[in-house]
């Protein structure tokens, strides 16, 4: 017996001094505290030819408490020829190790709008360590003033820009969010375009808004949205839920508040008629504001209303889209997907597309005037 | 019945005497009255006086002659058979009487037992069912059991064990149910303990396992009277020593260990959420030392950006590694864990406050491990005491620093790697011959359906 553990005693020693060595942490094992979180990202361009890209990190700096001192933050900023060698150059600027496993916005400048997105886009996509779940939007004018503004809400510890785009804080029909997988399968993919919520910050740089959106259709300008149409765009491509409309009828003015909203829509070519996109919305929500008297038993004629202008405006919304051969809905997708495939097909749809005719119904249903008699 | 010994019994008693002799507490009384002569032989200390005069020496001088006092002893039931002169020491020092009357020698059980008050649940205590649990003595354990389970296929048989000091090991299983093949196996394994000295159930279950070094524990100990009870009449076999104040069970697969006993008593959702808080707390206090370590020190994206700040922030100031961190942190936790058990009670109340405090703030504020850390450190060691069965809790203690090795080294892949290599050892295990980590659960109205009469 006693040899026994004489014989294993060997191996066990061997055995320790091997697990001594973790001691001696490796470069692969780095501490949270020798990390430094990269928040947001944004690029600008510049006007020097030879170097266009300006990257800005925002970084978190923590402190030793966060509830009373709040997170600082701190930026770096690098013109360069590429964005990676401008990463590798802004290592040296900080004493820790930058962590990109926490940069969940990418703020695009609108000067670099006008560059190939595909090489803009290329880092992000190929970085492991950069989350494909990142939000990609617009800065107007630049990036950076996006970056460095510290808006007077924002909280410890919670970035304002998180905030915007994630469905925790706040929720708005105004904002689009779009993450940067799907902004790369966009951008990709023909038969589907690319649209960025746009984020202006004041002057001041104690706010940001959020309430615009642009479309990048391929080889063509950038296309402002209004706030307006930024909110269309969101009901139909199903992104919200809930949304207010403005309904005007000679001297009656009132808003209804959606609570639930969805869109399907259809391609139909038929040899015989003109091509038509069919869209069919049904929605449901409450009264919110009016300025006259709303009656309880009237419901029906103010859901008759109220879809008249919504049908009025989306289909004003995507002749302008279709005007501007931009496709941020998909609807060449569609056609690809439900069509038989040759090659030719999508240079069909490319001919279709000016062509189609909408044909948009809305049946809102107004469940009641939001005042209990 | 009437015992004679080849040799002469008066040669026996002085061979007896001779044997035991340096002890004081060694009592040779010759009785005497008119034409009735006897001689007793035993050991002060081990019979019990009272029934000794009770039972033998009153009616000695009561009845009127030798042959009815030998014919009145000889219909005692407590006298025992007598086998040999080895037998009748043994016996002695257990507490017997060797009494000599008309040149026949006659053994009669009179022990005194301090043993036998039966003790309040320590180890496994409920607030539901039965608060007593078992005594130290094997007859008052016996009779506890059979009180609790009224049944005639209930079969106890002993045998002795410990080369040494001989102690009286009880085989208890319900005739009917029990797994035969079980009972074949936890008899062979018994027959081959070869041990000089054995003093509790707990030992036996070392002695009986067959790896020399294992981990996790493939019988159950118990205190509780109904958990024996209940496993009986499912069919477990149930061992009990003399001395020990627990049994033990098997077969016993590990989400034996994870049952309470309250969990029969209370109401179905209140018992299925009691089950959920504890696995959870099993899955808690096995992961979260190997999470803190992955989080920090490797995937620190994996969790939101407040928490990772917030660990960040908590962490500045801290001058090792995460893992030694944690190392310290629950190796000080584990000592007070310790110290709190082995302690006598007047010094426990001092070491857990002292420990308290190291634990509490001064670990933070002086910087040697982060708040988060001193959180994750009591939530460890809150949840490591839900797991009802202490053996269990014990190697979970020790799995814990295995996956925080893992983690370690690798992250949360390697935490969810040693995870998956300690789910492989479970499966591959097996307790005589059950596998351990069974899965097809039986209600419970279905374990024990096959007594119903």
């Amino acid at each position: 017996m006693k040899k026994k553990i004489l014989r294993s005693g060997r191996p066990l020693m061997a055995a320790l001094i091997a697990l001594s060595l973790i001691f001696q942490s490796g470069c692969g094992f780095k501490d949270i505290d020798k990390r430094i979180f990269v928040l947001s990202i944004g690029i600008d361009h510049t006007d020097n030819e030879r170097k266009p890209f300006k990257i800005i990190l925002k970084l978190a700096v923590p402190s030793g408490s966060l509830k009373q001192s709040g997170t600082k933050y701190t930026y770096l900023t690098k013109e360069s020829e590429s964005l990676a060698s401008a990463i590798r150059l802004l290592k040296t600027h900080v004493d820790k190790e930058i962590d990109f496993g926490h940069a969940k916005v990418i703020v695009f400048g609108e000067g670099i709008l006008h560059h190939d997105l595909r090489e803009v886009m290329d880092f992000f996509i190929r970085r492991r360590d950069i989350q494909r779940v990142s939000w990609v939007a617009i800065g107007t004018p630049t990036a950076e003033s996006i970056l460095k503004a510290e808006p007077a809400s924002e909280m410890a510890g919670s970035h304002a820009l998180f905030n915007l785009f994630d469905q925790n804080g706040v929720e708005s029909s105004y904002i689009v969010s779009t993450f940067l997988f799907d902004f790369r399968r966009r951008v990709l993919e023909r038969g589907i375009d690319p649209i960025l919520p746009n984020i202006s910050s004041s002057k001041d740089k104690m706010k940001i808004i959020v309430n615009s959106s642009t479309l990048l259709a391929n080889s063509k300008k950038p296309l402002k949205l209004t706030p307006q149409e930024t909110k269309l765009y969101n009901l139909i491509s199903n992104n919200v839920q809930r949304l207010d409309l403005i309904i005007k009828k000679d001297k009656l003015l009132y808003t209804v508040s959606i609570d639930s909203a969805k869109t399907n829509f259809k391609i139909i070519t038929n040899p015989k008629h003109r091509p038509v996109i069919k869209m069919d919305v049904t929605m449901e929500g409450i009264i919110e504001e009016s300025n006259q008297h709303m009656d309880p038993q009237k419901l029906n004629l103010y859901s008759k209303h109220a879809s008249k202008e919504a049908e009025k405006n989306i289909t004003a919304f995507l002749t302008k889209l279709q005007e501007n051969g931009a496709d941020p809905l998909g609807f060449g997708v569609r056609y690809e997907a439900t069509r038989l495939h040759t090659k030719d097909t999508f240079k069909e749809w490319k001919k279709l597309y000016p062509e189609m005719t909408f044909d948009v119904s809305v049946k809102a249903s107004i469940m009641s005037t939001g005042i209990v008699e | 019945m009437l015992s004679r010994t080849p040799e002469n019994p008066g040669d026996t008693i002085k061979w007896l005497s001779q044997e035991l002799k340096p002890s004081f507490d060694l009592v040779h009384k010759p009785l005497h009255m008119d034409e009735k002569h006897a001689e007793l032989l035993y050991i002060k200390t081990v019979v019990d006086g009272t029934q000794l005069q009770q039972l033998v020496i009153k009616p000695f001088f009561e009845l009127a002659t030798d042959q009815h006092v030998e014919a009145y002893l000889n219909s005692l039931p407590n006298q025992q058979d007598i086998t040999s002169k080895e037998q009748m020491l043994l016996e002695m020092t257990k507490g017997s009487v060797v009494i000599l009357i008309r040149d026949h020698l006659l053994l009669m059980d009179i022990k005194k037992v301090n043993t036998d008050t039966v003790q309040q649940t320590s180890i496994e205590p409920t607030i539901q069912g039965p608060q007593l649990s078992l005594s130290e003595d094997i007859a008052t354990n016996v009779n506890l059991i059979r009180q609790r389970y009224h049944r005639p296929s209930l079969v106890i048989e002993t045998m002795e064990l410990g080369e040494k000091n001989k102690q009286t090991l009880a085989i208890i299983y319900d005739e009917e149910v029990v797994l035969k093949d079980v009972l074949e196996q936890v008899k062979r394994k018994l027959k081959a303990i070869k041990i000089p000295i054995i003093q509790s159930t707990t030992e036996l279950q070392r002695l009986m396992n067959d790896k020399r070094r294992s981990l996790m524990p493939t019988m159950m100990m118990t205190e509780r009277t109904d958990r024996v009870v209940y496993n009986l009449a499912s069919g477990k076999v149930a061992l009990l020593l003399d001395g020990g104040h627990s049994v033990i069970l098997a077969p016993a697969i590990f989400f034996d260990f994870m049952t309470s006993m309250d969990d029969k008593y209370g109401s179905y959702w209140v018992t299925k959420s009691l089950k959920f808080l504890r696995y959870s707390g099993l899955f808690a206090c096995l992961t979260l030392p190997g999470v803190y370590v992955a989080a920090t020190s490797y995937n620190p994206e994996v969790f939101r950006v407040e928490l990772a700040l917030s660990i960040a922030g908590s962490r500045i100031g801290v001058p090792y590694p995460s893992f030694i961190e944690v190392l310290f942190m629950l190796m000080v936790m584990e000592l007070l864990t310790e110290a709190s058990i082995r302690l006598p009670k007047a010094v426990t109340g001092t070491a857990t406050t002292v420990g308290g405090l190291i634990l509490g703030t001064a670990a933070t504020e002086a910087a040697l491990a982060s708040n988060i850390m001193i959180i994750i450190v009591a939530a460890v060691a809150i949840s490591t005491f839900v797991i009802p069965i202490n053996e269990m809790s014990f190697a979970i203690r020790v799995v814990r620093y295995i996956l925080l090795a893992f983690a370690s080294l690798g992250g949360l892949a390697g935490l969810v790697f040693g995870l998956i290599g300690i789910l492989m050892y479970l499966t591959q295990m097996e307790s005589f011959g059950e596998p351990y980590f069974k899965m097809y659960w039986q209600t419970k109205r279905a374990e024990t359906r096959k007594i119903q009469t």
